[in-house]
C-alpha cells in the first residue's frame, strides 16, 4: 500500500534526478560560451536554475532517510524519466528550436530513451550547444539517467540496486552499485574517445574542415554508441556521401549495441567471450537472416543494384535498425516510396528484436530472443522425447546458465508487453490514415527506441500521435514493468483518495 | 570572275548546308527543358526524374567537402537537403555555408538527378553541370532576449539564496562549529540579523495594520454617533 511516507520518499528521489538533469546542462552551457551563443546560454541558465530550485524545495520539504523498496524504485524510475523529459525540454522550448513545449517533450524523451525520432524543423540551423544537449541526452540516456545519479549524486545502497534494475537492466557488473555505474560510464567514455578520434580523422580525410570534423565526430559518436540517432545534419549519414564514414559509424553502432557486462568481460581479458556469448551469436544470426531478406528483395525489385550500393543502402538501414541506432543513409520518404513492403517489414522486425540486454539499445533484446528460442526448442524436444526424459537447455552468457522456468516466464512477459505496445501504437497511427506497413514501422521505431522513420514523424503530425509516441518510447525504454508498477501505484493512490473523501 | 562566282556559290552552298543541318539537329533532338524541381518532388517522384536533367535551388547547408577535382555541396530548399556533386571550380563560388550563425549562399544548379547513383554508392544526388550563386549568404544575429536575461538573473539569485540557505541550515548547527569567518557572517545573518530584520518589518506591518483597523473603527463609530 502507498502512504504519505512512500510519496515523500519518491518525491525526494525525484528531486535528485531533477538536479542531475540540471547539472548535465552545464556541458551545453560551456559549449554555448565557446561558440558565443549568448541567447542559448540564457535558456540553459533559466533551465538549470529551475531544476536547482525544484531540488532545493524537494530537499527542504521531503528529505527522508528511509530505505527504498521495490515499489519505490519502480515508481521513481518511471516518474524520473518523465520529470527528466520535462526539465530537459525547457531549453529546447525556450530557444525556439521546436514549435511547442509538447514537441520539446517529444524531443527530450526521444533523446533520453536513445530513440532519435526528431521534431526539430530546421536541424541544419540548430545551435551547436543545442545539438550537443540533444546528444548528451542520448549519451546519458544510453547509460541510464539513474546510473549517472547513482554514480555522482547519491550514496550506494539497497534502494539504488533496485533503481538500477528497474531502469531496464538485468545484470550487475559488480555487487556495489556505484562501482557498476562508474564502470558503465567509464566504458562509454572510452568508446566516446575512440569513436571521436576515428570519425574526426575520417571526416577530415573526406574534406571537412578540422573544427567541423571534430564537432561532428563527437555528435555522431554519441549518436552511434548510445544507439540514439540525433545528429547535427538533417540528412543524417547521407550528409557525408562517404563509404568510410558509414563503415566507421557501423563499427561504433555495433559496439554500442553490446552488453556492458560483455564489454567489461572482454576489456578485462576474456576475449573469447565475444565468440561464445549467446547474445552475440543470436545478434549475428538475426542480422545475417534479415540482411539476406532485405538485400535480396531490394535487388529483386531493382531498387538498388551492385554490392556496394546494397551494403550502403540495404545493410546500413538494417544494422542501424537492429542496433536501434536510427542513423540513416536514405531519406525517410524513399523507404515508403521506393522500397517494397518486405524489406521495410524486415527492418521493422530488426528494430523490434533490438540490441543486447544491458546495452544502450532498445527492443526485445538478443538475450530474450535467445531464451525464447531455447524455450521453444525445449518444448519441441519434450514432445519428441519420451515422457520421462529430462530435458535441460543451457546457454552461455558470461557463464554457462541453465534455462529456468521463472526467468523464461519473465522474458516472455516482457516480449508480450512489447508486442501489446507495438500493436497499440500501430492502431493509433493507422487511425490517422497511414498505411499499415508505415504505421508498423513508425510504432516499432518508437517502442524499440530505434529512431528510423518512414516519414510519419514530423512537426506537423497530430498531437495525439506525438503523445502516443512519447508513451511508447518511455514504456519501451523502461521495458514495461516499471510502467505497470507506476500505473498500479497511481491507481491505488486514486482509490485511497476516493475512499478518504468518499467520492 | 568565274572563279569568284564559283567560290561564292560554294560558300553559299556550305552555309545553306550548315544551316539545314543545324535546323535538322534542332528538330530531331530538341534541347531538354530544364524544370526547377523541389526536393520533396524529386524524392517522391524519384523514378520519374532518375537520370533526367533538372534545375534545383536552395541554401547551402553544412561545410563544402572537397574530394579531388570535385566537391560535395548539400543544398536545402525547405523540404530536404540534397547532395550536389560539383566540379571543384564551381564549388569555389560558394563562400558561405548555412549554420546557426549564418544563412548560406542560395544557389541554383542544373544537373543530372540520380535516384541511386552508382558512382556514389547509391546516394540520391545531383551531378552538377552548372552552378550559379543567386544570393550571397549572410550572418544571422541572435540577440539575447532581455526578459530571458532578467529571468535568468532572478532565478540565479534564488538558487544562490537557496544554496546558502542549505549550506547554513543543513550542515552548520552552531556558530562555534563554524571556522571560516565568511561562513560566520552568513551564519549570523541567517541566525540573528535576517530573522531580526524580518521580525522588525513584521512588527511594523502589524503596527500599521492595527493603526489602520483603529482608524477604520474610529471612523465607523464617528459615523454612527453622527
Amino acid at each position: 500500500m502507498i502512504d504519505r511516507k512512500d510519496l515523500r520518499l519518491i518525491g525526494f528521489r525525484l528531486g535528485n534526478i531533477v538536479l542531475g538533469v540540471g547539472l548535465m546542462m552545464l556541458v551545453p552551457s560551456a559549449v554555448a560560451v565557446a561558440y558565443k551563443e549568448w541567447a542559448i546560454l540564457a535558456d540553459f541558465a533559466i533551465s538549470i536554475s529551475v531544476s536547482c530550485i525544484i531540488y532545493f524545495i524537494a530537499r527542504k520539504l521531503l528529505y527522508t532517510n528511509d530505505t527504498m523498496q521495490h515499489k519505490h524504485s519502480m515508481a521513481v524510475i518511471a516518474m524520473g524519466w518523465i520529470v527528466g523529459m520535462m526539465i530537459a525540454a525547457i531549453p529546447l522550448w525556450l530557444s525556439g528550436s521546436v514549435n511547442s513545449y509538447l514537441d520539446a517533450c517529444f524531443e527530450s524523451m526521444s533523446g533520453w530513451t536513445t530513440t532519435g525520432l526528431t521534431l526539430v524543423p530546421d536541424i541544419d540551423h540548430l545551435s551547436y550547444s543545442m545539438n550537443i544537449w540533444r546528444d548528451i541526452m542520448q549519451f546519458v540516456g544510453g547509460c541510464g539517467i539513474v546510473i549517472f545519479t547513482i554514480a555522482f549524486l547519491v550514496r550506494s545502497g539497497k534502494g539504488e540496486v533496485k533503481m538500477y534494475l528497474a531502469e531496464g537492466r538485468d545484470e550487475r557488473i559488480y555487487p556495489n552499485m556505484r562501482t557498476t555505474s562508474r564502470i558503465i560510464i567509464g566504458i562509454s567514455l572510452l568508446y566516446l574517445l575512440i569513436g571521436t578520434i576515428l570519425l574526426s580523422l575520417v571526416g577530415w580525410y573526406e574534406g571537412l574542415p578540422f573544427e567541423n570534423a571534430v564537432y561532428d565526430a563527437v555528435c555522431y559518436t554519441m549518436a552511434a554508441f548510445s544507439t540514439g540517432g540525433f545528429v547535427p545534419h538533417s540528412q543524417s549519414m547521407l550528409f557525408y556521401h562517404s563509404t568510410l564514414f558509414e563503415v566507421a559509424s557501423v563499427i561504433i553502432m555495433v559496439i554500442g549495441a553490446f552488453n556492458f557486462a560483455l564489454h567489461f568481460a572482454v576489456l578485462s581479458g576474456d576475449r573469447k567471450e565475444i565468440y561464445r556469448n549467446v547474445e552475440i551469436l543470436t545478434l549475428t544470426m538475426t542480422v545475417v537472416v534479415l540482411t539476406i531478406v532485405t538485400t535480396s528483395w531490394l535487388i529483386h525489385y531493382n531498387v538498388y543494384s551492385g554490392s556496394v550500393v546494397l551494403f550502403r543502402k540495404g545493410f546500413y538501414q538494417l544494422i542501424s535498425a537492429h542496433t536501434t541506432a536510427g542513423l540513416s543513409t536514405i531519406y525517410p520518404l524513399q523507404m515508403s516510396k521506393e522500397w517494397p513492403s518486405l524489406p521495410e517489414f524486415a527492418i521493422t522486425i530488426a528494430m523490434l528484436l533490438g540490441a543486447c540486454a544491458c546495452s544502450t539499445g532498445g527492443g526485445f533484446k538478443a538475450l530474450r530472443v535467445a531464451i525464447t528460442a531455447k524455450l521453444f526448442s525445449r518444448e519441441i524436444k519434450k514432445t519428441i522425447y519420451p515422457r520421462n526424459a529430462v530435458i535441460i537447455e543451457k546457454y552461455h552468457h558470461l557463464t554457462d546458465t541453465l534455462l529456468r522456468d521463472d526467468y523464461a516466464r519473465g522474458v516472455l512477459l516482457v516480449i508480450i508487453g512489447y508486442i501489446v505496445l507495438f500493436t497499440l501504437g500501430t492502431i493509433i497511427t493507422m487511425l490517422y490514415d497511414y498505411n499499415i506497413v508505415d504505421s508498423m514501422f513508425e510504432s516499432s521505431s518508437a517502442v524499440a527506441n530505434a529512431g528510423l522513420s518512414s516519414g510519419i514523424t514530423s512537426p506537423s503530425m497530430p498531437a495525439l500521435l506525438k503523445v502516443t509516441y512519447i508513451f511508447l518510447m518511455w514504456a519501451g525504454r523502461l521495458e514495461i514493468m516499471s510502467v505497470f508498477t507506476m500505473v498500479g501505484i497511481l491507481y491505488v493512490g486514486m482509490r485511497k483518495l476516493k475512499r478518504r473523501y468518499s467520492l | 570572275m568565274a572563279n569568284e562566282s564559283a567560290c561564292l556559290v560554294l560558300v553559299f552552298l556550305c552555309v545553306t548546308a550548315l544551316a539545314c543541318s543545324a535546323q535538322t539537329n534542332e528538330t530531331d533532338a530538341p534541347a531538354e527543358v530544364i524544370n526547377l524541381v523541389g526536393s520533396i518532388e524529386l524524392i517522391n517522384q524519384s523514378l520519374y526524374y532518375d537520370n533526367r536533367l533538372v534545375a534545383y535551388r536552395g541554401e547551402v547547408v553544412g561545410p563544402v567537402m572537397m574530394r579531388g577535382d570535385y566537391a560535395w555541396i548539400n543544398v536545402h530548399d525547405g523540404g530536404y537537403a540534397i547532395g550536389l556533386w560539383c566540379p571543384k571550380g564551381d564549388a569555389k563560388w560558394v563562400k558561405v555555408s548555412g549554420d546557426y550563425n549564418k544563412r548560406g549562399d542560395v544557389v541554383e544548379v542544373s544537373g543530372v538527378f540520380n535516384r541511386a547513383c552508382l558512382e556514389h554508392g547509391g546516394d540520391l544526388d545531383i551531378h552538377c553541370i552548372s552552378l550559379t550563386v543567386l544570393e550571397a549568404g549572410k550572418d544571422v544575429p541572435h540577440p539575447v532576449n532581455e526578459r530571458k536575461k532578467m529571468t535568468a538573473i532572478v532565478l540565479g539569485l534564488v538558487v544562490l539564496v537557496l544554496f546558502f540557505e542549505r549550506i547554513i541550515w543543513g550542515y552548520k548547527a552552531t556558530e562555534a562549529s563554524i571556522r571560516s569567518p565568511i561562513w560566520k557572517i552568513f551564519f549570523r545573518i541567517r541566525k540573528n540579523i535576517l530573522p531580526g530584520v524580518i521580525a522588525e518589518i513584521a512588527f511594523t506591518i502589524c503596527l500599521m495594520t492595527i493603526a489602520l483597523v483603529v482608524c477604520v473603527v474610529v471612523v465607523f463609530i464617528a459615523g454612527v454617533l453622527r
